[in-house]
């Protein structure tokens, strides 16, 4: 083979992967942000409009409020898996515990089952006279059985707990293969120290686990933003616009409403977003470096 | 040898505690499905028989045999195509040396940070435009692209791990580069592989917005979106729609149950790779 | 070379054409139209060819009706062997983005249901994607058929700007009014009688409450059965001129009058009294009238679609009335329309089949088929009215004909706009459950309907 034949190589093995990321991905994403511009309904012609769409989307409350129902949703989704996953991942790599493994393939299932039947299946559980409730009656909680889905306080924090049900797993998943790659000797150092269980964990576990929780984080804090699958099967973003997020309301704008210029500026406002705490999380992870 | 911290019993009680709030909702669920058509809401408990004509209901009334036919196909396609993508960038990346080979590499895997819902107006007018829309196509092509990111990170994690003098040794034998791939890496690949396949296939059978958008035929809607339509036509069928979700999770449960050994370690040997 | 690469090779060159076309055509065309708006062909038969027709039909209809409808599409098709017809249905709140897509893709429908005014006609008469219906308006007498009042919700001008004139775009064959249901038995052990006046209305959900049972049975998880609600206490207290200023685009009429207001009130008011069901927000409305049927809550604001339902399960133990008038004796206004139409897109390579299979779903026949099962048709049908098949049928269609007599009829608020579903109804909703003001609410609801005249 010759010089610029090998040279070549690497690109040609290269070349499939951007085959289907560039059409696909790439320049779908580009043109996004060339719609965003644009005033058009999908169907009869375009209008040029500068940067109209997104001074109306700045000044919406609407999308205002739909970002801020995504930061809810970013600490049920992403902070609070993390915070329960860690002592669930350190509990279940006890030597002890033997079955550990099938507890965590069980506290992981929700990550393969489709969010469409978690969104029927929950919206199922937390209904007003759903089982949830009946056990709250059950055990003299019936003061406390609302209808979750259908409050105006409690339907997005409901929507948060369910991704926290289905995302725990991964988390502890991340942070239990992290956990055997902490060298045994950081352990037996702290245990010279005369560090207890709890010193141990804040020395030596947590900082050993930088890399899985940031990669546990970013994924978690993506599905936050993200979150349509969820609040089209369960609450359609109500009741009233209490789950409004993001992606539902780039979807109805798009297609229900046929705006599709507005929902362009949105979806890159929702990018900038991503990329921006994506970066933030990998930022502070770095900082913190030992 | 790693050694591992200390535990104290109460934290398993923890562990199983979590683990059964995990299943629960999800037995509840399938009893439910099993329970008689005309159900109360809040009716969690053993059925008085097993009604399994509820899933025979949720088969014929909302045309399940042809969705979960298309999420089949659908979800095969993607795996194979992302596969085989990702062995190969990732191979590329993994083990030569090329000018641009950072560059391309995030720009690849901005893939995974690039949310969905900005992509896919332009994609939908795009493929409308190619008259892909209404077909599987237009569903499978953009999940290769998508899921490539994640496989192309994936299989370069486990080449880079690959000790160098292996394939220097193959080289010096005179090996060219694809048989370096086939007879030499990918025989130890496969716990890699298995891990990338089950993933794939779990993120394309439970896709739901981007077959939401591009088929709008009946007969070619994946099992979901199926779902979710059944659900907002049949609302006061419940039981039906138990049995319509527990279809719809069956299949991929099935898989992960079945792999799960050998999935965690992949994913453990991937995570240590880092 | 060996097996993989000649795979690879393959794959690479399928990939290769697939992004070399769609980057072509992202290329060459960006946000562009094809919205083909040539006019209507000459009335006459489509070439037919000895190959069968399909044609393809979508509807958000369901129940009672939809069956009917299948059943009178059947008869077509055995008059005509060489055509099949294929239904699509969805459900009413997925259905206008479904349509938009199906429209827009290349397995257009031929024959499309709409929805009257902006809701959903407008948006898709104004991208082209529906035609005007004169042509054969002329030949098969639509323009006959219907009573002048009812036409004026069947036209839109052609530009999708001014709803209300212009050429027909949609022929209705189901008419619907809303008012309340109630259930007989529940009211006679209130010792309350049918309400003659509002006050008396309110004075009856008071009795429920006391009695322990729910009052009004509302299932609002999908936002607009609780406008459905509105319009039962806006019919009493906003004016005609302003309701009709609404929905047919007069600007000098605003949501934020002190009728709409009041009415918003009210809404709030009863539901903080416990008048209307709990978990309302997360019931749907199919759900709502299951339970009502089984025997929960005394009334059920609803529309007259539900009526055949209703008296199949209920029999005589429901009956029903439209809002009462605030003063004793005067007549009862409504809310109601001569119902969507069917309409014929643009898209569609026989619109002349597409238009005599019209004017078969909607000729006085299958009126008769639809009054006989307790639906209330848009055609006046005089003498021909068949008998009614049950108490209820016969206390709705009197009403339906009262309306008319007294000219009391108004259209339905959400024909203002088509984003109903982004302000109105949630907006709607939140007020009902005391989360804002209704002066709040309602000033949003009109910036909302400034902005959407603005862009006509």
């Amino acid at each position: 083979m010759t010089t610029r034949g090998r040279a070549a190589l690497p690109y040609l093995y290269v070349l499939p992967a951007f085959l289907f990321f560039v059409p696909f991905v790439l320049v779908p994403f580009a043109h996004t942000a060339g719609l965003s511009l644009y005033e058009w309904d999908g169907i009869t012609r375009a209008v040029f409009i500068g940067f109209d769409n997104y001074r109306d989307v700045f000044a919406s409350p609407l999308v205002r409020s739909a970002f801020g129902h995504a930061l809810v949703l970013i600490f049920f989704f992403g902070v609070l898996p993390v915070l329960l996953a860690l002592p669930l991942a350190v509990s279940s790599s006890g030597a002890n515990v033997r079955g550990g493994h099938a507890l965590r393939t069980l506290i992981f299932l929700p990550q393969a089952i489709s969010t469409v039947v978690i969104g029927v299946s929950w919206g199922w559980m937390l209904a007003l006279d759903g089982p949830l409730n009946a056990g709250l009656h059950a055990i003299g909680l019936g003061w406390a059985a609302v209808d979750w889905l259908g409050s105006f306080t409690w339907a997005l924090p409901s929507l948060g707990i369910v991704g926290t049900w289905t995302l725990i797993g991964l988390c502890v998943t991340l942070f239990f293969a992290g956990l055997q790659q902490i060298p045994g000797s950081l352990y037996d150092a702290a245990a010279v120290d005369g560090a207890g269980r709890w010193r141990e964990f804040w020395a030596v576990t947590v900082p050993g686990l930088k890399g899985p929780i940031t990669v546990a984080l970013s994924v978690t804090v993506i599905a936050a933003l993200r979150a349509f699958d969820l609040v089209f099967v369960t609450t359609r973003g109500g009741p009233g616009t209490e789950t409004m997020v993001p992606g539902l309301l780039i979807y109805r704008r798009a297609f229900e409403e046929g705006r599709l210029g507005s929902a362009a500026a949105i979806a890159v406002l929702l990018s900038i977003v991503v990329f921006a705490v994506t970066f933030l999380i990998n930022r502070i992870a770095d900082r913190r470096a030992p | 040898m790693t050694a591992v911290p200390k535990t104290a019993p109460f934290s398993v009680a923890i562990l199983i505690l979590f683990a059964a709030m995990t299943v629960l909702p999800i037995l509840g669920v399938v009893l439910l499905s099993l329970q008689p058509q005309d159900t109360q809401l809040s009716g969690v408990g053993w059925p008085d028989r097993l009604h399994f004509e509820n899933y025979e209901r949720a088969f014929e009334v909302a045309h399940f045999a042809a969705y979960l036919k298309s999420s089949l196909i659908v979800s095969i396609a993607v795996v194979v195509g992302t596969v085989v993508v990702s062995t190969l960038s990732g191979y590329a990346f993994g083990t030569m040396r090329f000018a641009g080979e950072n560059v391309l590499f995030y720009l690849l895997l901005s893939g995974l940070v690039i949310p969905f819902e900005a992509v896919i107006v332009p994609l939908y007018i795009e493929l409308r435009a190619g008259h892909l829309t209404n077909s599987y196509w237009s569903v499978i092509l953009p999940l290769i692209a998508i899921n490539s990111s994640f496989g192309t990170f994936w299989m370069r994690a486990y080449f880079r791990a690959v000790p160098r003098q292996l394939i220097e040794a193959a080289a010096m034998d005179g090996a060219g580069s694809l048989r370096i791939l086939w007879k030499v890496l990918l025989p130890g690949a496969r716990p890699a592989l298995l891990t990338l396949v089950v993933l794939v296939f779990i993120w394309s059978w439970n896709e739901f917005l981007l077959p939401l958008v591009m088929l709008s035929r009946e007969d070619l809607r994946t099992a979901p979106l199926g779902l979710a339509f059944f659900a907002g036509r049949f609302t006061t069928d419940l039981v039906g729609m138990a049995a319509a979700a527990v279809m719809v999770a069956l299949p991929v449960v099935v898989l992960f149950i079945a792999t799960h050994r050998r999935f965690v370690h992949g994913m453990w040997v991937g995570a240590l790779k880092q | 070379m060996d097996l993989t690469a000649k795979v690879r090779r393959r794959c690479a060159l399928r990939a290769l054409t697939a992004t070399l076309v769609i980057a072509g055509i992202s290329v060459g065309c960006g946000p562009g139209g094809s919205g083909d708006r040539d006019g209507a062909s000459q009335p006459g038969r489509d070439a037919a060819e000895g190959a069968g027709h399909t044609l393809e039909v979508w509807t958000p209809e369901s129940g009672n009706r939809l069956q009917l409808v299948q059943q009178r599409a059947a008869q077509f098709s055995a008059a005509h062997p060489d055509v099949k017809v294929n239904f699509t249905i969805r459900d009413f709140g997925s259905y206008p983005a479904q349509l938009k897509l199906a429209l827009a893709s290349d397995s257009a429908p031929d024959v499309v249901i709409g929805n009257l005014g902006w809701s959903l006609d407008g948006p898709l008469i104004k991208a082209g994607t529906l035609r005007p219906l004169d042509p054969w308006a002329g030949r098969y007498g639509w323009d006959k058929r219907y009573p002048e009042v009812a036409q004026r919700q069947m036209r839109f001008s052609a530009d999708g700007k001014q709803f209300g004139r212009g050429p027909i775009f949609g022929i209705p064959y189901a008419a619907d009014v809303i008012g309340w249901f109630y259930n007989v038995g529940k009211l006679a052990a209130l010792n309350v009688s049918v309400p003659a006046t509002l006050a008396e209305l309110e004075a009856a959900f008071a009795s429920a409450r006391r009695a322990g049972e729910v009052p009004i049975m509302l299932g609002n998880k999908e936002q607009w059965p609780g406008l459905h609600l509105f319009y039962l206490v806006s019919n009493d207290l906003v004016s005609d001129r302003e309701i009709n200023g609404i929905v047919f685009g007069d600007r000098s009429v605003q949501w934020t009058a002190p009728g709409f207001v009041a009415s918003a009130r009210k809404l709030a008011q009863w539901n903080a009294s416990g008048f209307i069901t709990a978990g309302t927000n997360s019931m749907p409305a199919d759900d709502a009238i299951a339970r009502f049927v089984r025997g929960t809550g005394v009334f059920l604001p609803t529309g007259s679609w539900n009526a055949t339902q209703l008296a199949a399960t209920m029999g005589d133990g429901v009956a029903f009335f439209l809002t009462p008038p605030v003063r004793k004796g005067d007549p009862s206004r409504a809310t109601g329309s001569v119902g969507y139409g069917w309409h014929i897109s643009t898209a569609s390579r026989q619109p002349d089949l597409a238009a005599e299979f019209i004017d078969f779903m909607t000729q006085e026949a299958f009126a008769i088929q639809l009054a006989a099962s307790g639906d209330i048709s848009p055609l006046d049908l005089g003498e021909r009215a068949p008998a009614m098949p049950s108490r209820l049928a016969g206390e709705i269609f009197a009403a339906w004909q009262g309306v008319l007599a007294n000219g009391t009829l108004l259209p339905y608020l959400d024909f203002a706009a088509p984003n109903g579903a982004e302000v109105l109804y949630p907006t709607v909703q939140s007020i009902m459950a005391g989360a804002e003001t209704p002066e709040q609410g309602l000033a949003r609801i009109e910036q909302s309907r400034r902005e959407f005249l603005d862009s006509l």
